[in-house]
């Protein structure tokens, strides 16, 4: 269903809180918001949460958006703004995490590997793949998920995350380059090897 | 020349992407003739690609069950 603020009525209806129409919005869009959310890493009732205020903050701000925008990309940005606020409370960038021992361990002092990647079998990047990808992200740190998830799920760039999340692009970064490490590091300690 | 460490870090942390044109050409050059980099970087990609088809799945019943509480809420009961 592709609905439009610029059908008639419609941003009306939404505002009135219509039944039908917020039903709708609420049909069309749920999966999309749960399934954004579940992949950030909130669980299902956090994420229900995050959603149902997604949609109370579309419908009391309805009036402000006549017809400017597609309700998806709408839709999104009040839902990322609220990932924003959770990302607020929850961030913490820590000036040692301990991933970047195991990184450094791996090179020796001229920056030559001392221990390089070890071959994982190709079918880790296959469907078989799934669980052991799910419990590794299941161990990320809330703020390296999320951001890791805008990057490479939603495929946002470094600068549109920066924007919508308000992070400076050098945290970034190291977020990415910690929650990259720490998931490669855990496939390989599942043991995804060519022997 | 590029260290290992260097190429690494500048992959991971996107670095790489949002480098310059000389940078960028340095970097692949150092793909071109080193094998664990190389390794390295197509891991990462498929690492992406992976993260992609495992993201969570939500069931029907799932979403059956939070639409009625959400228009609960919006509504009340
Ligand atoms: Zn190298």
């Amino acid at each position: 269903m592709d609905l439009n603020f610029s059908e008639p009525g419609f941003l009306e209806r939404l505002k009135s809180r219509e039944r039908n129409t917020v039903r709708a919005v609420v049909d069309a869009y749920l999966p999309q918001l749960l399934r954004a959310a579940r992949g950030m890493g909130f669980s299902l009732e956090a994420a229900e949460d995050l959603a149902q205020s997604t949609f109370l903050g579309l419908i009391e701000s309805a009036p402000n958006f006549e017809g400017r925008a597609h309700i998806r990309t709408y839709l999104f940005s009040i839902f990322y703004n609220k990932v924003k606020e959770h990302l607020r409370e929850v961030i913490k960038i820590e000036k040692n995490d301990p991933i970047d021992e195991v990184v450094e361990s791996r090179f020796d002092q001229r920056g030559r590997w001392r221990r390089p990647p070890a071959d994982i079998e190709r079918e880790i990047y296959g469907m078989e793949a799934g669980k052991s990808i799910r419990d590794c992200l299941g161990k990320l740190p809330d703020t390296q998920r999320i951001v890791f998830y805008l990057r490479e799920v939603e495929e946002m760039s470094t600068q549109e995350i920066c924007k919508k999340m308000d992070l400076s692009s050098t945290n970034i970064g190291v977020i990415l380059f910690r929650a990259r490490h720490h998931l490669r590091e855990c496939l390989e300690r599942k043991g995804f090897r060519k022997e | 020349m590029l260290s290992c460490a260097e190429v690494v870090r500048q992959i991971a942390s996107d670095e790489a992407v949002n480098a310059s044109f000389a940078e960028k050409l340095r970097l692949r050059i150092h793909l071109a003739i080193c094998k664990h980099c190389s390794e390295f970087a197509w891991q990462l990609r498929g690492m992406g690609k992976a993260v992609k088809d495992a993201s969570t799945a939500v069931s029907d019943l799932e979403v059956v069950q939070a639409r009625t509480r959400i228009m609960d809420g919006i509504f009340g009961r």
